[in-house]
């Protein structure tokens, strides 16, 4: 009897170090954390959705993905205005932290490297007088990068493709070369496999491009 | 063995039946519900985000003895072990504020601080050069900043009662002497440094860091640029000059060299000028530029840059029909190496060392007149972080001096070493109170003198806080006067400050209450040179910023109130010096027009007037002239990304501003010295530039730079 409470003991304490490297279960926290993130809108749900994604960066030191995400979760409730600067910039703070750390576990990663620029960009929105003339350079170098690491990386494009336009419009000049890219973008954006944890958002903002380019002409 | 898998089955923590809820609330120290924060059991995937009750609850299916940890985001992490059993584990947390530098309050007392980097600061480097008047000059634009006076004929910093040479320019830490072009009295100079070189500038109106030293009213530190952003040509046409520019950025390295050319013979033929030119001013400047990144905890930078210019004026004489032909010629070389390097991460090690050679040669009428000045600086500065609340900083400096003047073939000459030592520590007791504190040492001309600067800050609320400040100053007596006598002992100064600043969604109000004694200045009665001179300075600043009232809008206002009186010089009395306006106002405003892809910007300069001295009156500066009035107006169009068009208009109404006279030496036939008004060399000034920027970036421009 006594061997067999030992041997329990042994196969539970197993089991839950086990559960800690199954795939299965990773996999399946991040599917859920990143519907969830998917179809977040309030500060309160993307501040879940961050504390779920850092729960599992903890428990999967090894994983840039959980990092990622809530980088990007910290980025989306940084542009809520309501706020004040100084906590959008604390939001941009913490999203700095996570995608640093997401970029040392995989460095040269063109998603990771998507996501800074985006970031920069978010810190220039908060104060776009101010930030704008320093900052502007960097964020078009980010996304030039990005597109030039991968020139089928939907994101990419579509971030690049965002920033022309503003400018183009800004100045009147053509968005010819913007609209193109949003065109490239949105089969590329169709044919990713949706199923996969990696990167996938941006459709959305595609598809709001095409209609004003549609408009436009 | 079917019981032996029966029981493990029982204690798996598979079985549901052995799964722990974890319930509670999390609250902050005064008991409030804290939202958002992040409660879970260590190196799982268990856990929930309190809601906004601040209350939690989740399951784990793990047993035994487990670690709940407790993260939010400006609180600092709380961990304790919990026991999984299956029942019920009710656990509230109170989360205590953690210590966050950013967020803590900082000193505020006499500092002005611009900067790209620090969130919590009055102006930012592009403020500085877009204000409409100072024509992208540095010292113009910070004399519509408080505590500043505006002495438009001299055009250079006058820090609430003290004299121009007794605010000191540092770039990147090591002295810049000769800051200023070189001019003749009244007709007003220019910073050398244009400000797109500086990232970020910090403005000490009074009681500054030990750091710094040898100036007895204010501190002006510019920051270079660490990197470049990219490669990029810069070109700039305008109605007195040309600029060329061209940065070239490599994957560790970035070299720019410029060229600028200043040629005013044209413009000053088109615009009516009030004074007569024998030579129009006209100069060029040649600047190299080069930084090295070793690695991300070190780099090198360094900057040269070789300046000539020249100009001649015709002077009349007051009372003497003759006038006096002067002619300036101007030699300025300077070169500044930093390095900065970590050692480890709580150590960081900044070495320097800077030289500059001027050399005027001013001719007047025939009488050659020469005069140089050489400086080399060395310094080296040990900061060190204990603590994330605790600073310390350990710096050594030494100065090299020569002064020479010559008059045909009388030459004299001083050599003037200096060494300094300081000490500064400063800690944070908390978020919201934090001191600073340091010990400056100078030694030179066989003296020993000892400096305390001491300052504390208190936030009271969020949005509100206080500030005092202390410090003991010490500056070597002029050139001009060492040179004619070398014991002369140094001026001292002793400031104090209280600082009340409240800022609050891009507005920002500030009130500075100071006052200032002056010891040992310097007094020149016939055949005597001596440092008995004294005085005070007090006052009160008030300034308000506002981003956010009105959309696209920028608008900041200023006054500077001084009491200042000082015997010293040629003055037997206490009277209140030239240079010190009492009653000192400004008023800038930036309006972006977005349709018209503008920038319109305006700013009005006012004060009560100077004091002079009048020999025909009884006293010593008894006399003031009228009141200073000056509106500038300025609008940079950008018709592309990378093509500006600015035009700007100073004094626009043509208010004729005298800033003091003259008198003959002797008095005429009827008994009266008679007199000479100082005015403005024109009475205005007009700039048109384009400015056009090549990149691979087509965004990139240089409305930095106007």
């Amino acid at each position: 009897m006594k061997k067999s409470v030992l041997l329990t003991m042994l196969f539970s304490l197993s089991l839950t170090t086990y559960l800690h490297a199954d795939p299965d279960s990773y996999d399946k926290a991040m599917r859920q954390a990143i519907t969830e993130l998917d179809s977040a809108r309030t500060q309160e749900e993307f501040q879940t959705v961050a504390n779920t994604f850092d729960r599992i960066a903890i428990a999967e030191p090894g994983e840039w993905l959980p990092l990622y995400y809530s980088g990007l979760s910290y980025i989306y409730m940084s542009f809520d205005k309501s706020l004040a600067p100084e906590q959008r910039d604390q939001y941009l703070d913490k999203a700095l932290e996570k995608v640093n750390a997401a970029n040392k576990l995989n460095e040269n990663n063109v998603e990771i490297t998507i996501l800074m620029g985006y970031l920069k960009m978010a810190r220039l929105t908060v104060n776009p007088a101010e930030r704008g003339p320093s900052m502007s350079p960097q964020v078009s170098a980010y996304f030039q990068k990005a597109v030039s690491m991968d020139p089928q990386n939907p994101r990419a494009l579509i971030l690049l493709a965002r920033w022309k336009y503003g400018t183009a419009r800004y100045f009147n000049s053509s968005i010819e070369e913007s609209c193109a890219m949003v065109a490239k973008s949105i089969p590329l954006f169709k044919s990713q496999d949706a199923g996969a944890l990696t990167p996938h958002w941006g459709l959305d903002i595609a598809l709001d491009m095409e209609k004003a380019c549609v408009q436009e002409n | 063995m079917y019981r032996i898998l029966i029981i493990t089955f029982l204690f798996s923590p598979l079985y549901s039946g052995a799964q722990t809820i974890i319930t509670g609330r999390v609250l902050d120290e005064k008991g409030q519900a804290l939202p958002g924060a992040n409660i879970y059991v260590d190196n799982s995937y268990d856990g929930a985000s309190s809601d906004r009750e601040g209350a939690y609850q989740f399951k784990t299916s793990l047993t035994g003895s487990q670690i709940l940890m407790v993260s939010m985001l400006g609180y600092k992490t709380f961990q304790t072990t919990i026991n999984c059993t299956g029942s019920t584990i009710s656990q509230d947390i109170i989360l205590k504020e953690s210590f966050d530098k950013l967020k803590a309050v900082t000193i505020t007392a006499g500092k002005i601080e611009a900067s790209d980097e620090s969130r919590s600061v009055i102006l930012k480097p592009l403020d500085i050069v877009t204000i409409p008047g100072a024509m992208g000059d540095i010292a113009g634009a910070l004399s519509t900043l408080p505590g500043t006076a505006t002495v438009g004929n001299d055009g250079r910093l006058f820090v609430r009662g003290g004299e121009a040479r007794e605010t000191s320019i540092f770039i990147d830490g090591l002295k810049l002497n000769n800051a200023y072009g070189s001019t003749f009295s009244g007709i007003p100079t220019r910073t050398r440094f244009s400000p797109q070189l500086f990232t970020g500038t910090f403005f000490s109106t009074g009681a500054y860091s030990a750091e710094y030293g040898q100036a007895l009213s204010s501190v002006l530190v510019l920051n270079t640029i660490d990197m470049p952003a990219r490669t990029q040509t810069d070109l700039g046409l305008m109605s007195v000059g040309g600029s060329a520019s061209h940065t070239k950025v490599w994957n560790k390295n970035a070299l720019t060299s410029s060229f600028s050319y200043l040629y005013l013979q044209p413009y000053q033929a088109l615009i009516p000028q009030n004074i007569q030119w024998e030579k129009a001013p006209q100069g060029y400047d040649g600047q190299l530029l080069y930084r090295h990144r070793f690695n991300k905890h070190a780099i090198i930078k360094t900057l040269y840059t070789h300046q000539n210019s020249s100009l001649g004026i015709i002077q009349p004489q007051p009372g003497n029909e003759a006038a006096e032909k002067v002619k300036l010629d101007n030699h300025y070389n300077y070169i500044n190496t930093t390095l900065e390097q970590g050692l480890g991460s709580k150590w960081l090690l900044h070495t320097g060392i800077s030289f500059s050679h001027n050399s005027d040669k001013v001719l007047v009428d025939t009488l050659s007149i020469r005069q140089t000045e050489k400086l080399a600086h060395f310094k080296a500065k040990l900061s060190y972080f204990p603590l994330n609340r605790l600073s310390l900083k350990l710096g050594s400096e030494y100065y090299w001096q020569e002064y020479s003047e010559s008059f045909d073939f009388f030459k004299q000459d001083i050599s003037l070493p200096l060494t300094a030592n300081y000490l500064e520590a400063s800690y944070h007791f908390n978020s919201e109170l934090a001191l600073n504190g340091g010990l400056r040492s100078e030694y030179f001309s066989d003296h020993h003198h000892l400096m305390p600067r001491v300052s504390l800050a208190c936030r009271i609320s969020p949005s509100h806080q206080l500030s005092l400040a202390y410090g003991d100053f010490y500056q070597q007596q002029a050139n001009r006067y060492l040179v004619q006598k070398n014991d002369l002992i140094p001026s001292f100064s002793r400031h104090y400050l209280f600082n009340y600043q409240w800022e609050k969604n891009l507005r920002v109000l500030r009130l500075e209450f100071y006052h200032k004694d002056y010891n040992d200045l310097i007094t020149q009665l016939p055949g005597e040179l001596e440092t008995k001179g004294f005085g005070y300075a007090r006052g009160m600043d008030i300034f308000y910023r506002d981003r956010k009232s009105f959309k696209n809008l920028d608008y900041w206002v200023t006054y500077s109130f001084v009491d200042s009186k000082r015997l010293y010089r040629q003055f037997t009395t206490l009277v209140q010096p030239g240079f010190a306006p009492r009653h000192n106002i400004s008023l800038i405003g930036k309006y972006w027009v977005r349709k018209l892809k503008s920038q319109l910007g305006f700013s009005y300069n006012l004060n009560d007037g100077y004091p002079y001295d009048n020999p025909n009156k009884e006293g010593q500066q008894e006399s003031k002239t009228k009141f200073y009035g000056n509106m500038s107006l300025s609008w940079s169009y950008l018709p592309k990304p990378h093509l500006i068009i600015h035009v700007a208009l100073s004094n626009v109404t043509g208010r004729k501003n005298i800033f003091g006279y003259s008198y003959s030496q002797q008095p005429n036939t009827n008994g009266f010295y008679d007199e000479l008004p100082h005015g403005q060399t024109a009475d205005r000034f007009f700039l048109i530039g384009i400015f056009y920027t090549i990149s691979s970036d087509k965004k990139a421009n240089q409305l930095n730079n106007l």
